[in-house]
Parts: C-alpha cells; sequence; structure tokens
C-alpha cells in the first residue's frame, strides 16, 4: 500500500443520476485513473461531460455508485470531515447576506481556525478586490465574485482544492494573473489541485496533468502529463512546448467530439 | 418623481377624505349613519381618554399573543426541518386546524380559559402562529443547495449551517410570515374582545355600535388602524436591520 500513500488513485469509477420517472443518466463510466499526490491537474472535456460530478466525487459531496476513490489511501469523506478539502463551486455561492470580507472567512471560521482580519484584507488584495471587503456580493461583477469564492477558498488552507472553472469569467489578462497567483499558491503550500477548465491552453499552462474526457458516459479518455518545469512556463506560454501539448489535448478533445452532441441519441 | 411616489398614499387619503367630509354635508346623511371625518376627529378627542384606558387592554392581549405565536411558529418550523418526521406527523394535522374557524371555538376558550384575557391571547396566538410557521417553513426549504453543499464541503454541523446559511436565507420569508400574522392578530384581538371580557377597542367598538354611537365607532376603528399601521411600520424598520433582502432593495 506504499504507493497509495502518495497517490489519488480512481479504480472504475461508476456515477448514475437516478431520478423517479426519469431516464437514469450515466454520468461516469469506468473511470479510473492514479495521479500523484500534490500535482495540478486539470480536467478538461465538453460541457456534460461529467466534470463537475467527478469534481463533487473528490469532495465527498457526491458518493459513486460503484468503484472508489482514495486520496492518500483514504477515502474523500475523511478529508471533508477534517475540513482538508477547499471548493470552488461553478457559480460563486456567496452568501448574499454576507459581505465579501466575512465570506472569505467564512469556510475558515467553520473549520475553527477563522482568518485574521489582515490575513482577510492580504487575501482579498491578492485576488484583487481588496477595496470591496466591506461591499455586498450583488455589487461586485460575476468575475469578481469568483474571485472572492476563489479567496475564500484560500483562507481555508486545505490540502486538496477543488476547482470548477474558477476563471470562466475573467477576461484573458485577470485570467492570466489569477493563473500565476494560483500556482504561486500552490507551489508555496503543495496543495493537489484539480482543476476544471474548458480552456485548453490554460489546462496546458497550469498543469502537472491533464484528465481529458468525453461524454455519453462520461469517461477519461486520455492523460497527458506536462513536464516543462514551471519556471520557464510563464516566459514559454505561447511557446513551442506547451503549444504542443495544447495540440495534444485539442487532439483528444476532438476525436472524441462526435458523441458530444447532446441532441443525438445515445 | 420620486418625491410624488413618496407623497401618492398620502395624497389618496387625503381626497378621500375631503371627498367623504363633503358628501355627508352635501347630501346631508345623518350623523348615525356615516358622521363626516370631522365630526369622527372631534369625537375622537372628547372620548380619547376612554380609547386610551381599552386600547392598552388591546395592545396588551395583542402582543403577548403575538409574541406567542410567533415564537412557537418559527420554533416548530425549525423543528419540522430538522427532523423530518416531526413534519410528517404534524404538517397535515396543522393545516387542517386552520379549517376551524377560531372565533367559533371561543365559547370552549371561555370554558377552558375563563373570561380573562387568556382566551383572547390563545386566540391570536392561534391565528399568528400559521402564517408564520408556513413562510418559516417555505423560507428555511428555500435554502439554495449550492450554499448547503458549501455547507457540506467543510462539514459544518448543523447549527452552524443554521447561523450561517439557513436562518439568514429564510429571514425574508420569514418577515413576510410575521407581517401576515400581526394583520390577523389585529381582527384576531378585536373580534376576541367582542366575544369575551368587558374591556379593549373590541368591546368598547361593539358598546357604541349598540348605542349608535356612529361617530365613537368610527374614532374607534380609526385608532386601531393607527395602532397596525404603527406595529406594521416597526416591523418594517426590524426588517431593515436583519433582512439582507431588505437592505439589497433598498
Ligand atoms: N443532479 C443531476 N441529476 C441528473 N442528471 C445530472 C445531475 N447533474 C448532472 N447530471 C447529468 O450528468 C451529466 C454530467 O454533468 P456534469 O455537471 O458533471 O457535466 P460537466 O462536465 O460539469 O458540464 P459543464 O462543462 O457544462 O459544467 C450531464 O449529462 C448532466 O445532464
Ligand atoms: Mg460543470
Amino acid at each position: 500500500m506504499t504507493a497509495d500513500n502518495k497517490s489519488i488513485v480512481g479504480q472504475n469509477l461508476n456515477l448514475i443520476y437516478r431520478r423517479a420517472g426519469a431516464e437514469p443518466v450515466a454520468a461516469l463510466q469506468d473511470v479510473s485513473f492514479t495521479i500523484e499526490d500534490g500535482q495540478f491537474i486539470s480536467l478538461i472535456g465538453p460541457s456534460g461531460c461529467g466534470k463537475t460530478t467527478l469534481l463533487k466525487i473528490f469532495g465527498d459531496l457526491l458518493v459513486p455508485t460503484s468503484g472508489q476513490l482514495t486520496i492518500n489511501g483514504e477515502p474523500p469523506s475523511v478529508l471533508r470531515r477534517r475540513q482538508a478539502i477547499g471548493q470552488m463551486f461553478q457559480d460563486a455561492t456567496l452568501l448574499p447576506w454576507k459581505t465579501i470580507g466575512q465570506n472569505i472567512a467564512l469556510l475558515g471560521e467553520i473549520a475553527s481556525r477563522k482568518p485574521p482580519p489582515h490575513e482577510v484584507a492580504a487575501l482579498a488584495n491578492m485576488v484583487g478586490i481588496g477595496r470591496f471587503i466591506d461591499n455586498y456580493p450583488h455589487e461586485l461583477s460575476g468575475g469578481m465574485r469568483q474571485r472572492a469564492a476563489l479567496a475564500r477558498a484560500y483562507a481555508l488552507k486545505p490540502r486538496i482544492l477543488l476547482m470548477d472553472e474558477p476563471f470562466g469569467a475573467l477576461d484573458e489578462i485577470t485570467r492570466e494573473h489569477m493563473n500565476d497567483e494560483l500556482v504561486r499558491i500552490w507551489t508555496k503550500s503543495r496543495l493537489t489541485v484539480i482543476f476544471v477548465t474548458h480552456s485548453i491552453a490554460e489546462a496546458a499552462y497550469l498543469s502537472d496533468r491533464v484528465l481529458v474526457m468525453a461524454p455519453r458516459p462520461g469517461r477519461v479518455v486520455a492523460e497527458i502529463s506536462i513536464d516543462m518545469p514551471r519556471e520557464q512556463r510563464p516566459a514559454e506560454r505561447f511557446g513551442p512546448e506547451l503549444t504542443r501539448c495544447a495540440e495534444e489535448i485539442h487532439h483528444h478533445l476532438v476525436t472524441n467530439m462526435q458523441l458530444g452532441n447532446e441532441n443525438e441519441p445515445a | 418623481m420620486s418625491l410624488l411616489n413618496r407623497f401618492l398614499p398620502g395624497i389618496t387619503i387625503v381626497v378621500a377624505l375631503l371627498i367623504w367630509e363633503f358628501s355627508t354635508r352635501y347630501f346631508g346623511i345623518k350623523e348615525f349613519i356615516l358622521p363626516a371625518p370631522s365630526v369622527v376627529l372631534a369625537t375622537a378627542v372628547t372620548i380619547a381618554p376612554e380609547l386610551m384606558r381599552n386600547m392598552w387592554a388591546t395592545l396588551s392581549v395583542l402582543l403577548v399573543g403575538y409574541g406567542l405565536g410567533v415564537v412557537l411558529g418559527i420554533a416548530l418550523a425549525v423543528l419540522m426541518i430538522i427532523l423530518p418526521p416531526v413534519r410528517r406527523a404534524l404538517y397535515p394535522l396543522v393545516v387542517m386546524s386552520q379549517t376551524i374557524p377560531k372565533i367559533a371555538i371561543a365559547p370552549l376558550l371561555i370554558l377552558w380559559f375563563g373570561v380573562g384575557p387568556e382566551p383572547k391571547v390563545f386566540i391570536i396566538a392561534l391565528l399568528a402562529f400559521f402564517p408564520v410557521l408556513v413562510n418559516t417553513v417555505a423560507g428555511l426549504e428555500g435554502t439554495d443547495r449550492g450554499h448547503l453543499e458549501l455547507m457540506r464541503s467543510v462539514n459544518a454541523n448543523l447549527w452552524k449551517v443554521y447561523r450561517h446559511v439557513r436562518l439568514p436565507a429564510a429571514v425574508p420569508q420569514i418577515f413576510a410570515g410575521l407581517k401576515l400574522a400581526l394583520t390577523v392578530s389585529v381582527i384576531g384581538a378585536v373580534v376576541g374582545e367582542w366575544v369575551v371580557g368587558n374591556q379593549g377597542l373590541g368591546y368598547l367598538l361593539l358598546a357604541y355600535n349598540s348605542s349608535l354611537l356612529t361617530a365613537n365607532v368610527f374614532a374607534t376603528l380609526l385608532l386601531i388602524i393607527l395602532i397596525s399601521a404603527v406595529l406594521f411600520y416597526s416591523i418594517t424598520r426590524i426588517e431593515r436591520v436583519f433582512s439582507w433582502r431588505a437592505r439589497l432593495d433598498s
């Protein structure tokens, strides 16, 4: 079991959504992977292929219908109970009755490690919303709200950070900035990051490993390692090596695309 | 424009009062049928001491009954959400109990509680209880699923889920229930006093009416309306402090 103790292993994960009176939906079928703990992992795939579903299994918000997932030999439920999983959902899910500052502190507060005000301020500054710390969420733009949710997840100081399209609502330049901050935090704290994105370039730039998914039924069709050293990446963002990786991801996405049309019967 | 909007309700009232005043004079309507507003006002001033004395009687049963109904309504709603079996066991009964005409059981209440303030308090509490319960249940149930998942992601305990998410999320609906409950409570207080006891504004209404003191009846009604308005306004003010929705709308 020594291998297990340093890795995240998914074994034949299946997840079927069942609801009375509706066709069962096979959101994930036989998903298996082994990833090293501490890595930066991206999940990429067409809309509806089960990325959010898989992420929720990582976060113990969904239990797989069959198969199992272990994180360093433990099931996700153990980590969740230890309050070691930071989650960023597809929509920001800020609480409208709390200020941005209170929202940022919330998860840490619940985990009995409430960040002190200067830390909250520092996090807000880091994601570029320092001026809005006393404002309410509805006074912020969509992208700013996502960044507040990011700060909230960081403030928890999790062991594993699950991010569901966190930068989808950001402009390209802010997004690059957020990417670099994320990598900086990840490098410093040696978290494991599972990062869902629709951007091939973003996946290539950020990841140690990219899991490419295909829909109907949702499954992992390729695992791509990106070996370029971190320090070189900012300068080589549009360089040949990352471009080659992006092309490889693109290739796998396109080959499995014909199944992505939701209007076609399975 | 916004200034006009602000004063629009006031203007409506003034215009209505003027029409009322002049038509009673113009058509020579008898005072015991419909007294003019000026007569009502003058009467109110003369009977003010009597009105005040009875107002306290009404206010005390109203506030105690309302408070009781509100506390019980919220408590039972929370209990129903925390323990679904409680809800399954009680909710249908509670809904059915609402079809009982509460005033009609007043004689029973007198039998059980005597002729003091207790049966009135009971009726008011019963009337206030239901809208508070239903709205609180709806508010607590309407919690955003994403917010609950967020709480689950850090394994938040029941108390923290309530404190940070469920209760604040339900506050706007709870206040809707509080306002509804207030209006029915006022009706309950007045009608309760018709049935039970020998004091209060409801009792006064009945007494004046049977003596054909119509101007006094109107003066009493005026005071009841005033009381409702003040209480309603107070709730709105409290709502502005506690409800994020009200803050968001303002
Ligand atoms: N609660 C649910 N009940 C039933 N089916 C669901 C539920 N949630 C998701 N699904 C279905 O499962 C499949 C995968 O959904 P999921 O949300 O995981 O996709 P996704 O890859 O995150 O898509 P997107 O990129 O659009 O966010 C979809 O076909 C969706 O319709
Ligand atoms: Mg998704």
